[in-house]
């Protein structure tokens, strides 16, 4: 007889079950090495410090910050050498632009003679110019040096470190030479608009009417990437956001700088770097070619923009000399003496100790920011280029455990003070405010040992102690993760807050490597932003280029489905007349979706060499390694991986809907195609049986059915590689993923019906998730799903939201429940996932009474945002995730 | 009909739910299997008693839309009264097939031995992950031991974990030919006394008391499960009474289920002549049971 003696008072605590799950599980990996720091984070005191910089960033207002945007505009207007009749025209011409940005915004489209016109005069415009890539290179250098000696600087209290990403406590920057002339429309209500009001006084608002916008209208991305475009209809396209959304018009985005060279060399090493290049350029024979001048000014502006971050960081020695001499309390006064001493060393020369690296990494990070709107600037793998430093700085009794989270709990908050500012119609797209800095801990080494270090559990603790909405924290997990750093990672997960987001390092491996990625930096991938993993420190991804509505297709295909919504479609194929079996719509849809891809990768394309041609990023391109040795700007395609992330929306809804079809109208034959399509132009009005019907009697996406499993896979495959067969204007290769942010949300709100049974109007599914509600059979069977996908084409990233109750992972059982999910999914093949672990109550609640949570926050897409900011619609979206947990 | 299904090596089974965390260890697929032998008066899954087939209106749901009564071949259904000829209709299912509202629904399907399988095999990599497996639930599992008799050893080829949920009624040679293809036990009692156990439950206890003795002469991991009926089996009497019988059999643990009453809604729709109980959960209750077990000795567990 053997009775389960095993269950005593302690362990009935948690579950029954627990009990004999601990008899039975096998000896666990040895984790000594972790033990002492895991076991000393969970006494640790929390930072009061961080306590008080938290409250300060959670209280305080969103300002929209024109700083940048005023002083790049004195700059170019020193040097600008514009005639009177080109001033008249461009007078005459503004007038007539800001008219047709009012009506873009009310969904009115340009004429096509007035996209012409348009096009017409920039190119005029440019031609007076007449000025060389290196020259416009050397000018953006100048001017960002010119605004890093006049940007205001300012501490906050308790923080020990320093650097301004905006102006403002929490602030917008404004970038009038990218796609800010947007705001137009909307800027005199910005402060009182309902969606993430931002506030500006009455003096900013003047000058961007006066000075600012009447400037820029012309010289902007938003101007410039007319030169580009194949099809004038493309920009009409772009506006509506019905079909894509391509975001860099409104600046580049998503990448991981260098920044552990920048602690190894320091500012002035890059510099030397820079030079070296110089002379060897000088010393090849025919120096004098136009080509030979052009990298040579290249790498002139990459000087004079390294000099601007010294002269920057020369200017915070100053500010912190000045602020200690004025400062009463003694404890501070040291502080403040210490950070004047540390921003006089870095980011100029390398860094020497942990707060050294860290600061130097954050001024560097504001000058990334002062130079030019980057959405999705990420950290990389801080936990590993950081830990020299933080161990010899342990080691020699400068630093504790407690100062290093506190650290890093400084350093973190500074990432939560930057907002990007949207225009109204965009906040559809992306709400919640993110912008996305991604930073990743864990991993694997090149031989296969775990990279976890102490740091890596630091990381994740001054996170708990802060619970900021950015920056994005990222785990990679690999077999040889230690079980204590994957508990640690639950119970920070369990908390709720959604992060950190797990990987699962041998499939993102394998799968870089089969997109061209060399070994080495496929095992040293790290996440950028929201999910998109590529090699860091060398790459110009784009990851957030481009979201394509490919639910989208099957309307389109229809006559009587397509929403025609001010837009001439003449660039698509024509509607389709005749479809006899299944084999024949597949066909029809890949044909669309071809089209699709391609007139946004050719906007895109128009926008990249834009930037390439008319807003270079020098001091980006210093710390992007190739773009020296290259002596090629990094928007030029200088870095050593150049892709550009495209992504899906609405894989769900085209998986969906393809097999209600197929089942409704050529299985069971219940209706014809042109019947259904009728129904489905109704919104189902009337046919309320039939939607009822699909919903409920035709297997979903995520409910582990083979058949529309298979089907998902398929869309999966032909959107991976449509995307993949084209190249970009910086050489890379275009790179499928599928992670959405709220492009959900936006495209689903202009998308009509869809015979999935969605409603018109309705969201549609998140990520490479199941439609919200849809995935009525549980956690498994929508892993199994998404696991069934053929990872190795995804280059670019995905994210899967799964919603656990918090009663369900409670305790030490739940550790081992959630484990079991992320392992079994992951040795599926699975890539991505991330929890929403929070009480629908509270977030019901919060709705209601949102003053009362002003720190809720939850995750939303690859990144989490305060509840608060997000639009309406989102908070339902997130009420209705956590309200279906149909498992246990 | 529960012979033919089991000439036919083939189980009827009301349910199966993934991703189960409650029953058994780690993450797990339970299998509930229809029919069982006690008629509990507090039993939780109603629809799980009857061995064979059985068709329900769920009026709740149904939109009226007439899709059903047009279909069914019998003319069984009458959608204006909300009503179905039991005499006519021959369970073939075709109106559940066709009800957009999952309002007519076919309590019970058929699975073969393989079908089975390759369902609980979707989530092996989650077992495996979780140290969890499957867990065999109902109704009664054990009244269907010949097809178990063919499924367990393929589960078990498989070197999945399996869990048994019963109440014990039925004769011991059924679940002692199946004992070496199941893990662990849950084993239930309700009520110590015989005659109080017939009243509540159907059935006198003595062949599931002879049976959890066979049981603890077994090598066998098993758990006596109490659910904690307010009112009816948390009486001093019976609690001294469960922990007599326990220490005669040498058994020292009792988990402890809290009675939720969700079961109540479903009787709308069930045919037979259930009541409501009308009970609620108590805590303070529940917590005086879990003291007083104690308090003879015995080591308690329970779910938070």
């Amino acid at each position: 007889m053997n009775p389960t003696t095993l269950i005593d008072k302690s362990n009935s605590k948690i579950s029954n079950t627990n009990a004999i799950l601990k008899n039975d599980l096998k000896a666990l990996p040895k984790d000594q090495n972790f033990a002492e720091i895991y076991n000393s984070l969970q006494n640790l005191i929390p930072s009061i410090r961080l306590k008080n910089i938290r409250n300060s960033l959670i209280d305080a207002k969103y300002e929209i910050c024109i700083e940048k945007a005023r002083y790049m505009t004195e700059y170019f207007k020193k040097i600008s050498k514009v005639g009177f009749f080109q001033k008249l025209i461009e007078k005459i011409h503004y007038i007539v632009y800001k008219k047709s940005v009012v009506k873009i915004s009310k969904d009115i489209y340009q004429k096509k003679w007035q996209i012409k016109l348009n096009r017409k005069l920039i190119s005029y415009y440019r031609r007076k110019e007449n000025n060389s890539k290196g020259q416009i290179q050397i000018d953006f250098a100048n001017a960002f040096k010119y605004t890093l000696e006049k940007v205001p600087i300012k501490i906050f209290s308790d923080e020990l470190i320093v650097g301004n990403l905006s102006s403002k406590r929490i602030g917008a920057p404004l970038h009038p030479d990218l796609g800010a002339l947007m705001l137009l429309p909307e800027i005199e209500e910005i402060s009182s608009r309902s969606r993430n009001p931002i506030s500006i006084n009455k003096e900013e608002l003047e000058s961007l009417k006066n000075d600012i916008f009447p400037f820029w209208f012309s010289r902007s991305i938003l101007a410039n990437m007319n030169l580009y475009m194949k099809n004038p209809e493309t920009f009409n396209m772009l506006m509506n956001g019905s079909l894509f959304v391509l975001t860099q018009f409104s600046g580049i985005s998503h990448l991981t700088p260098n920044y552990p060279e920048v602690l190894h060399l320091g500012i002035r090493g890059i510099m030397e770097k820079a030079e070296n290049k110089r002379k060897f350029i000088l010393d090849q024979k025919d120096a004098k070619s136009e080509e030979i001048q052009e990298s040579l000014n290249f790498l002139e502006s990459i000087k004079i923009s390294c000099e601007a971050v010294i002269l920057y960081a020369n200017r915070w020695q100053k500010y912190l000399i000045e602020t200690a001499q004025s400062e009463t309390n003694e404890v501070r006064k040291i502080e403040l003496e210490k950070m004047a001493e540390i921003v006089k060393r870095v980011p100029e020369h390398p860094a020497k100790t942990f707060q050294e690296a860290l600061q130097s990494i954050m001024l560097t990070h504001a000058a990334v920011h002062y130079e030019s709107f980057q959405h999705g600037v990420s950290f990389g793998r801080l936990d590993q280029y950081l830990y020299p430093y933080f161990k010899k700085d342990l080691d020699s009794g400068e630093l504790t455990i407690e100062k290093a989270v506190e650290l890093l709990g400084c350093f973190f908050a500074k990432a939560a003070e930057l907002l990007p500012l949207f225009f109204d119609k965009a906040t559809d797209y992306f709400s919640g405010l993110s912008s996305a800095s991604g930073t990743t801990i864990g991993g694997v080494e090149e031989d296969g040992k775990t990279s976890v270090n102490e740091l890596s559990f630091l990381v994740l603790k001054a996170y708990d102690q802060l619970r900021l909405r950015q920056p994005n924290f990222h785990a990679r997990i690999h077999e040889s993760t230690p079980t204590l750093f994957r508990t640690y990672c639950m119970e920070i997960i369990k908390k709720g807050g959604g992060m950190p987001a797990l990987f699962n390092d041998e499939k993102i491996i394998e799968s870089q490597i089969q997109h061209h990625v060399a070994k080495k930096d496929a095992t040293n991938y790290s996440i950028v932003g929201c999910s998109e993993w590529g090699s860091p420190y060398n790459s110009f991804p784009a990851a957030g280029a481009i979201f394509i509505n490919i639910a989208s297709t099957i309307p389109l295909l229809f006559k009587s489905l397509r929403n025609v919504n001010g837009l001439n479609f003449s660039s698509l194929p024509q509607p389709i007349t005749t479809i006899h079996d299944f084999k024949d719509l597949q066909v029809a849809v890949w044909d669309m979706l071809k089209e699709l891809i391609s007139i946004a990768l050719d906007g895109n394309d128009a926008i990249e060499t834009s930037h390439a041609n008319h807003r270079p990023t020098p001091f980006l391109s210093a710390i992007v390694d190739g773009c020296i040795n290259n002596a090629k700007e990094v928007n030029d395609g200088g870095a050593i991986y150049n892709p550009t992330g495209c992504q899906a929306t609405g894989l769900a809804d085209l998986a969906d809907s393809l097999y209600a079809i197929e089942q409704l109208v050529f299985l069971e034959k219940k209706l014809t195609l042109e019947e259904l399509n009728g129904i489905v132009a109704n919104n189902f009005s009337g046919n309320e049986t039939l939607r009822k019907y699909i919903l409920n009697r035709i297997p979903k996406y995520g409910e582990n059915d083979l058949k529309v499993d298979e089907i998902a896979s398929w869309v999966a495959e032909i959107f991976c590689n449509e995307v993949k067969k084209k190249k970009n204007s910086r050489g890379g290769y275009y790179s499928p993923g599928f992670w959405t942010m709220t492009t959900h949300q936006g495209f689903g709100k202009r998308q009509g019906a869809l015979p999935s049974g969605r409603m018109s109007g309705d969201s549609l599914a998140n990520g490479v998730s199941p439609k919200n509600g849809w995935d009525k059979k549980g956690p498994t069977a929508t892993m199994n799903s998404i696991a069934s996908l053929d990872g190795n084409l995804i280059s670019n990233g995905y994210v899967l939201n799964q919603k656990l109750s918090p009663n369900f992972v409670k305790g030490d059982f739940g550790n081992q429940i959630m484990l079991g999910l992320i392992d079994g999914f992951f040795s599926k093949g699975g890539m991505q996932v991330q929890f929403n672990i929070i009480d629908p109550e509270v977030l019901i609640d919060a709705k209601k009474n949102p003053d009362q949570y002003k720190d809720l926050v939850v995750r939303i897409s690859g990144y989490s945002a305060y509840f608060n900011d997000l639009t309406e619609s989102m908070k339902d979206e997130i009420i209705e995730r956590t309200m279906h947990c149909s498992c246990g | 009909m529960q012979s033919l299904a089991n000439q036919l090596k083939t189980a009827l089974l009301f349910d199966v739910q993934r991703f189960s965390i409650h029953d058994g260890p780690g993450i797990r697929t339970t299998l509930f299997f229809k029919g069982c032998g006690l008629r509990c008066a507090w039993c939780h899954n109603p629809d799980s008693q009857i061995h064979t087939k059985e068709l329900v209106h769920r009026v709740d749901r149904c939109s009226e839309c007439r899709t059903c009564e047009v279909a069914c071949p019998k003319k069984a259904i009458n959608i204006t009264t909300h009503t179905i000829n039991h005499d006519l209709c021959d369970l073939c299912g075709i109106c559940a097939e066709v009800c957009p509202e999952l309002s007519m629904q076919i309590l019970g399907l058929e699975y073969t031995p393989q079908s089975l399988l390759d369902i609980c095999m979707q989530d092996f990599s989650y077992y495996e992950n979780s140290k969890g497996g499957i867990t065999l639930s109902g109704g009664e599992a054990i009244l269907q031991h010949d097809f178990l008799e063919d499924f367990l050893p393929m589960i078990k080829n498989n070197s999945i974990h399996v869990t048994l949920e019963t109440a014990g009624f039925y004769p011991w040679k059924f679940l002692e030919k199946l004992l070496p293809y199941i893990d662990l036990i849950y084993y239930d009692l309700k009520i110590a006394d015989p005659e109080e156990h017939k009243n509540y439950t159907s059935k006198k206890n003595e062949v599931i008391l002879e049976n959890l003795k066979n049981l603890t002469q077994t090598n066998n991991e098993f758990l006596i499960r109490m659910p904690v009926i307010p009112e009816i089996n948390n009486t001093k009497e019976n609690v001294l009474a469960t922990v007599k019988l326990l220490n005669n059999l040498g058994v020292n643990d009792i988990f402890l289920l809290k009675y939720n009453n969700l079961w109540e809604s479903k009787l709308f729709y069930l045919s037979g002549n259930r009541k409501p109980l009308n009970l609620k959960y108590n805590a303070q209750q529940f917590d005086a049971t879990v003291q007083a077990f104690e308090e003879y000795g015995l080591r308690v567990s329970f779910e938070h």
